[in-house]
């Protein structure tokens, strides 16, 4: 049993926060609590083993049970162990825990789909056998004539729509009966229409043993529907980028009183108090650097990829992250916790997924179907009330629009699911016609249009000789400082020599000892006692400087051709936080901006966006923090990122920077959505009017209820999803 | 021939029943994990305590 | 948290292990025999106990419940504990459940030979040993359940769906159909007759394939499988969608094995397309087997026991993709009552259910006695030795089951039957009986090499009875209420109370409508000219179940022109109302007999003749395979029960008048010494009217008496 405490890391101090820990466990009471911890590092049977071994080496673990498929494990413990230590200790073990409340949020919602899940199964396994019953009739077979069987099997029916209807069914009466009740208008509403005519005439007709009813008309049609609700859903699982602002401040710092450390809530904090900030961490709150060295990574606030050197007594912001050593850092002011999150995060709309297209239409379907069925059955009435009540109702079973009900999911989770496959996820549907609609593309310039991770560099100054280089290429290669990896990789084909001595100096740079000669790197000011503008990294060999790297970042590749066809679509327009060193770079790449402005503040920027917005739709990519209003501001946001864990508050969609190049065929797919809803719609339509027409002319039979209905809503979804793929392939995005 | 009729139904009232077993499964969570039960069946340690003839 | 410790039970996973291997080598050998019989009657040596009729539900019996339910038994113990981490509920029970089963297999081994039947094929043991199967098989139930309730693992793997499908369905199975009111201590007549009888029969006949041979199998298969291969199953979510489709698809196929009888029409046809969907779950269930061996086949090389499991899975595919097959109306025309259905049960049988119990044999044999395999030889010998069984025994019976089935249909250019004579048909399938019982004798052989080589092993290591294990207990967690879904419980109570209600609603009055109708229709004449039997065409009916003759000899003339040629009109549902149990066989080594009393039929013979051919086949038949069955000529017949049996029968809805069984017997004599007569004075055969052979002589030639082509009304 182990029992030595752990060293658990700052980022995991907040969840022992009593409001963030109730969000966070799946249940608790007086002694134990469980919660579900995400670890996508879980990659075998054997990480099995090991975790759910956990209750053996920890007393107060009572159990640990792994979900490989979610790559989650669940650990019930005791409340005497912390949820922090159990994060750490699960990090330690190799497997770094993602534990957010808005993941929580996510999982509640997979629980309603694993309802679905059920409702789908049920509605399965009734329409299945209820088909099973009036199979014969189908045939003409001989039981038809057989009154004992041909009742059997019609109350049987009856018994299995029941949980159709009620159950499986539920919620589009349910969503039917509430949108009545608050005069709006929904497309569940004549789909309840459908469902309750074809379940009250079917029994009518079996209890007084004119007929044999509908019900397997009505299993199937609820079946198709949940088949869509289904694919729906699964397909918004797999968009599982969003978080939370508060996953990224964090809440509890490590406060200096009298030369001890205790953990202390930001909000506690006051003016003049210390917080010691260790490597890695994020710093919570403004302030100046009393102790240590601040190599400060600010991207997500500003942008800027390469962190900043920050000396005693400089001031240091809320957000950045610090890269070396310990920092002690003096609050300039009261840290407010709104003020920072309100800078940051923002209402992320959650539209629930009823087009509004589609309820705008259903408004005036239900009208004509109410209106085509009552004047049927009025003009049947002349000739038999029996009639015209059979037409009457036919009508109404007929003209449900479960195929267009369809057609929306099947198209816009085809193109999300195409759009995800090729790492652009898009929060919803509503913005894949938007993207449809845009105008105007404005981007950011550092890490939006440029890559973070690859630098160009040059080399201004005397020429170096193979040895020299070598030196050089050995010094720089014994940091991890980004600036010395970009260094070392520029001269990656020199050998590596012998070194002698080594010393990184943090906020200068770095010497050594090779080959007899002192070799220095560093900052301008350091080497030449003179700032540079630019980013350079000053070589001195001996004492004497010979010259300096030029470091910038480079354009992502295929840009050129990226906004050229953008061009032929949409407007474009830069607008930068960085320096204007580029412009005419940018201008070489492609020179008709519409707007190219440098050195904005993320303020500037969603004025400037705004600007834009008085007459065109505007679509904003950007990327971190520093572009977050900005992306907000846009009709469309897009976050452009290397990888998923990052944070886009105000985003409509995450772009993988590897997926760049295809932002003209995304853009191209959205617009080929519209015209592939207006087809689904007309084919749709078609069968209603096939159908109405058989319905109006009292011609209306089971068997054709049964083939029409299934075969429009299968019919639809195979054109839908056929014409996004056949079009996606031609765009290359499958 | 009404004997299908009962033999229908027996079979029906099975069918439902395993409806049943299914609905309480899936709502107790038997099928929230379909990955790491095929690999548990491989979990093969040799015990470490002593066996009992 | 401390793990628990505790100990899977050995001990009876040993003991069921080693009655597979004996009942195994048991069944096989007898199966031997009758494919012998099949090509040779001297193999019935005259003795009433092994004539083929006795023997042949002996060997069905034996195999499906003797070899097959102790490997289902062994497999099911031993993968339960493991897979629940928890030992079997109750030592008590297991105990009561092995030595139970035992007995009942040996009240079997008893009764069957000595002609206690009740002639209904997978359920021939009479009443008192279908009670107590029901009591053993509550009592395996019972302990299933309590290990589930007690475990230390949530989840319940797919194999435990399979075990837990199989237990709930073969219980309803076996009680539905036998149903029965008894006439003696090991007699008793069905309580459905007819028409009714066979769709029961043929529901659980299907069914018992379904739920017996198949899903514990698959279930055996996706444990030990994974184990043997040491790799997880290809896909576990397949497994589970398999499962679930399988159980929903496999009930309503039972109508294939009444094509072109009198069952209705439409009931055919769901049945056929019904099985037809059966291919698509059961394939699932192969693929799933046999993909999870990906990446490792090579491994299958060197281990035999993978070897079996690869054949058995492939055999499964083969026999689930036959029987749809063989249930397309066309295909079964030829296919019903010829050896081709004999073939496809023995492909499952050898296939799939026979190599599969070898290979956990194997399996668990040396793991439970901590040893080594004795002889790696030899199991792969016993390999080899099986699947070339299985090839000459499928093989030859697909030759003979499509001859067969179309010469009966050959028609010469005149219009006449080809092989008028049936006899003929059955000589020439002769030589592949030959082979397949050379098929049976490597099956059997290797089986026995198996038994030898198992007990070495278990000798040359100690059984391990008491297997050490641990694991957490289930912690039992409290459940808090999630603010967010609350909402959706008081939405979610309403409907569902609806629902359950109208439910009962339906149901009570679909009750109330459909069970008189049922119970009286039993009583209504649909032929008029049909009547009951007589007393002595009663207990000549008891005899040929007695003997067996439904193994051989079908009462079911299909629609068929070359059937109505050979053998009369064909049979109609109302012709057998009166039949408890029914008996229109499912197999014709030997010619139907549903016209065997009707004059106007090729098939009929008189009294005499039937004499000459019961006492030696061979004398009135050259060549016949038919066993003799002299002692029903030297037996006098038991008759004192007849009264019970015509009180039993009127019970059960024939319309015997009140008072008929005083005189009865009265009745029996008369009409035995009419027929003793008759062989006297026109054949000059001497037999003493109380005589077995007299009894049997006058059901004969009732069958199919009645029908007289002006009153055949449909019904």
């Amino acid at each position: 049993m182990k029992s030595t405490p752990l060293d658990i890391s700052l980022k995991y101090k907040q969840f022992d926060l009593v409001e963030n820990f109730n969000q966070l466990v799946d249940y608790q009471n007086d002694t134990i609590y469980g919660v579900g911890i995400s670890l996508p590092a879980i990659h075998c049977s054997s990480c099995i083993e090991l975790l759910e071994d956990l209750p053996s080496f920890y007393e107060g673990i009572r159990s640990a049970k792994v979900n490989f498929e979610q790559r989650k494990c669940t650990v019930t413990a005791s409340k005497e162990l912390p949820l922090s230590f159990v994060a750490q200790l699960l990090e330690d073990l190799g497997y770094p825990p993602q534990i957010s409340i808005s993941q929580k949020l996510k999982e509640a919602e997979k629980t309603v789909n694993k309802n679905n899940l059920l409702k789908l199964a049920v509605a399965g396994f009734c329409f299945g056998n209820i088909m099973l019953f009036s199979m014969p009739h189908y045939f003409g077979l001989q039981v038809v004539n057989d009154a004992f069987f041909a009742r059997i099997f019609s109350v049987l029916s009856v018994m299995l729509s029941l949980p159709v209807v009620f159950y499986a069914g539920r919620d589009y009466l349910n969503s039917a009966y509430r949108a009545l009740a608050a005069g709006k208008s929904h497309l569940n509403i004549p789909i309840a229409i459908g469902i309750l005519s074809l379940f009250g005439w079917s029994l009518y007709e079996i209890f007084s043993g004119v007929g044999i009813g509908y019900l397997d008309s009505l299993a199937g049609l609820i079946f198709f529907l949940l088949i869509g609700k289904w694919f729906q859903h699964k397909v918004y699982d797999q968009v599982s980028y969003t978080r939370n602002v508060q996953e990224f401040i964090p809440l509890v710092v490590r406060q200096l009183v009298a030369g001890e450390t205790i953990w202390s809530r930001i909000d506690e904090l006051k003016k003049g108090d210390q917080v010691l900030i260790k490597n890695e961490e994020v710093i919570p709150v403004n302030g100046t650097l009393s102790r240590g060295y601040g190599v400060i990574d600010y991207a997500f606030i500003t942008g800027e990829a390469l962190p900043e050197q920050v000396k005693e007594g400089e001031q240091v912001y809320a957000g950045g992250c610090q890269k070396a050593g310990e920092l002690v850092v003096t609050l300039l002011e009261e840290p407010s916790i709104d003020k920072l999150w309100s800078t940051w995060s923002s209402q992320t709309s959650k539209k629930a997924f009823t087009d509004r297209w589609t309820d705008h239409i259903s408004k005036y379907f239900t009208l004509a179907v109410i209106v085509i069925a009552v004047v049927s059955a009025v003009v049947w009435s002349f000739s038999s009330i029996e009639k015209a009540l059979f037409v009457f109702s036919s009508v109404l079973i007929v003209a449900c629009p479960c195929a267009l009900a369809l057609s929306a999911p099947f198209t816009f989770g085809n193109i999300l699911r195409v759009f995800s496959r090729n790492n652009f996820f898009v929060k919803e549907a509503e913005a894949i016609a938007t993207l449809s609609r845009i105008d105007h593309v404005v981007l950011d310039k550092t890490g939006t249009i440029t890559e973070n991770t690859a630098m160009s560099v040059s080399y201004i100054g005397e020429e170096l000789d193979v040895a020299t280089a070598s030196a050089v290429k050995t010094i720089a290669s014994q940091s991890t400082h980004p600036l010395s990896n970009a260094v070392s990789e520029f001269l990656g084909k020199y050998q590596s020599l012998h070194i002698n001595s080594f010393e990184e100096i943090p906020g200068k740079g770095i010497q050594g000892e090779v080959a007899g000669r002192m070799i220095r790197l560093g900052a301008s000011h350091w080497l030449r006692d003179t700032e540079s503008k630019d980013t350079a990294v000053y070589v001195s060999v001996d004492g004497e400087v010979i010259g300096h790297f030029k470091i910038s970042a480079s354009y992502r590749s295929g840009l050129k051709e990226v906004l050229n066809r953008l061009s032929k679509r949409v407007r474009l327009s830069i607008l930068s936080g960085d320096n204007a060193g580029e412009r005419e770079a940018l201008k070489e790449i492609f020179p008709n901006f519409f707007q190219l402005k440098f050195n904005l503040t993320p303020q500037q920027k969603t004025v400037e966006v705004g600007k834009i917005q008085y007459d065109q739709k505007v679509l904003m990519i950007g990327d971190g923090l520093n572009d977050s209003s900005a992306i907000e501001q846009g009709d469309l946001g897009i976050a452009i990122t290397e990888n998923l864990n990052g944070f886009y508050p105000g985003s409509d969609a995450v772009l993988v920077s590897t997926s760049f190049d295809k932002l003209p065929a995304f853009m191209e797919l959205a617009g080929y959505s519209k015209k592939v809803l207006k087809w689904s719609l007309v084919f749709s339509l078609c069968y209603n009017v096939a159908g109405v027409t058989f319905a109006v002319l009292g011609l209306l039979t089971p068997i054709i209820a049964a083939i029409l209905m299934p075969l429009s809503s299968v019919s639809v979804v195979l054109l839908d999803t056929l014409l996004v793929r056949i079009k996606s392939r031609k765009l290359n995005l499958i | 021939m009404k004997i299908i009729a009962m033999l229908i139904s027996l079979s029906l009232l099975l069918a439902l029943g395993f409806l049943y077993a299914f609905y309480k499964s899936v709502k107790s969570g038997q099928f929230d994990d379909l990955e790491s039960p095929a690999m548990r069946v491989l979990d093969a340690k040799k015990s470490k305590t002593n066996n009992q003839n | 948290m401390q793990k628990e410790t505790f100990n899977y039970d050995n001990k009876i996973v040993r003991n069921f292990a080693i009655a597979t291997a004996i009942w195994g080598v048991v069944g096989m050998l007898v199966g031997v025999i009758i494919a012998s019989q099949l090509f040779e009657p001297y193999f019935n040596f005259n003795t009433r106990y092994i004539s083929f009729g006795r023997l042949r539900p002996l060997h069905t019996n034996a195999i499906i419940f003797a070899f097959v339910g102790n490997a289902i038994f062994m497999g099911v113990y031993y993968s339960l504990q493991r897979l629940m981490k928890a030992r079997m509920f109750s030592d008590t029970l297991s105990k009561i459940h092995f030595w139970g089963w035992q007995l009942i297999i040996v009240a079997a081994a008893i009764t069957l030979p000595l002609g206690l039947t009740s002639s209904k094929e997978y359920a021939e043991l009479e009443w008192p040993i279908d009670i107590a199967i029901t009591l053993i098989w509550v009592v395996f139930g019972w302990n299933m359940f309590g290990t589930i309730y007690k475990r230390r693992e949530k989840h319940l793997y797919v194999a435990i769906w399979f075990y837990l499908a199989t237990f709930i369905t073969v219980a309803m199975l076996h009680i539905v159909n036998s149903f029965a009111l008894p006439v003696g201590l090991f007699k008793s007549y069905s309580a459905f007759a007819g028409v009714q009888d066979a769709l029961v029969q043929w529901w659980y006949g299907h069914n018992a394939v379904a739920f017996f041979l198949t899903t514990p199998f698959l279930g055996l298969m996706y444990y030990f499988m994974p184990k043997m291969a040491n790799r997880p199953v290809y896909s576990y979510k397949l497994s589970i969608l398999h499962f679930w489709s399988l159980i929903f698809l496999y009930i309503w196929a039972g109508p294939h094995h009444l094509l072109y009888t009198s069952l209705p029409g439409w009931a055919q046809t769901l049945g056929v397309a019904f099985s037809i969907m059966l291919i698509a779950p059961s394939w699932g269930g192969m693929l799933n087997g046999l993909l999870t061996l990906r990446g490792a086949w090579d491994r299958v090389r060197d281990d035999a026991m993978l070897k079996f499991m690869v054949v058995g899975l492939t055999c499964y595919g083969m026999a689930t993709f036959e029987g749809p097959m063989l249930s397309l109306k066309n295909v079964n025309a030829i296919a019903h009552f010829t050896d081709w259905i004999v073939a496809h049960v023995h492909v499952g049988a050898l296939g799939w259910n026979g190599l599969l119990t070898f290979a956990i044999l194997y399996y668990i044999i040396p793991r439970i006695y901590e040893t080594k395999m004795y002889s790696k030889k030899a199991v792969n010998t016993h390999f080899w030795l099986a699947t070339l069984g299985i090839l000459f025994y499928a093989i030859p019976m697909y030759f003979s089951g499509f001859t067969q089935g179309m010469m009966w249909q050959q028609f010469t250019v005149d219009g006449m039957l080809k092989y008028p004579n049936f006899l003929e048909t059955t000589l020439a399938v002769l030589p592949m009986h030959m082979l397949r019982a050379f098929g049976g004798l490597l099956y059997l052989s290797g089986a026995i090499l198996m038994a030898w080589n198992l007990f070495k092993t278990a000798k040359s290591g100690t059984l391990l009875a008491n297997e050490a294990a641990e694991a957490y207990p289930i912690v039992k967690e409290e459940k808090g209420e999630i603010q967010v879904a609350y909402w959706h419980r008081w939405i979610e109570k309403r409907p569902t109370q609806l629902l359950i209600f109208s439910f009962i609603a339906v149901a009570i009055g679909g009750v109330v409508e459909f069970v008189p109708a049922f119970m009286i229709e039993s009583n209504v004449k649909t032929i008029p000219s049909v009547t009951p039997y007589s007393p002595l065409e009663l207990e000549g009916r008891d005899i040929y179940i007695r003997e067996g003759c439904n193994n051989c000899h079908s009462q079911q003339v299909r629609p068929f022109r070359d059937e109505t040629v050979r053998y009369g009109e064909y049979s109609k549902s109302g012709e057998n109302v009166y039949d408890h149990p029914f008996l229109w066989g499912s197999k014709r080594t030997g010619p139907d007999l549903a016209r065997a009393g009707n004059t106007a039929s090729k098939v009929y013979k008189d009294a005499g003749w039937h004499y000459q051919h019961m006492k030696n086949p061979r004398s009135t038949s050259e060549g016949s395979i038919m066993p003799a069955y002299p002692w029903l000529i030297d037996d006098d017949g038991d008759y004192g029960d007849i009264t019970d049996k015509i009180t039993v029968m009127r019970k059960l809805g024939v319309p015997y008048e009140e008072g008929y069984e005083e005189y009865a017997m009265e009745e029996l004599n008369e009409q035995a010494e009419e027929i003793a007569n008759f062989l006297m004075k026109e054949k000059g055969i001497k037999v003493a009217k109380e005589k077995e052979i007299v009894a049997l002589i006058a059901y004969l030639h009732k069958l199919g008496r009645d029908i007289n082509t002006k009153d055949v009304a449909t019904k």
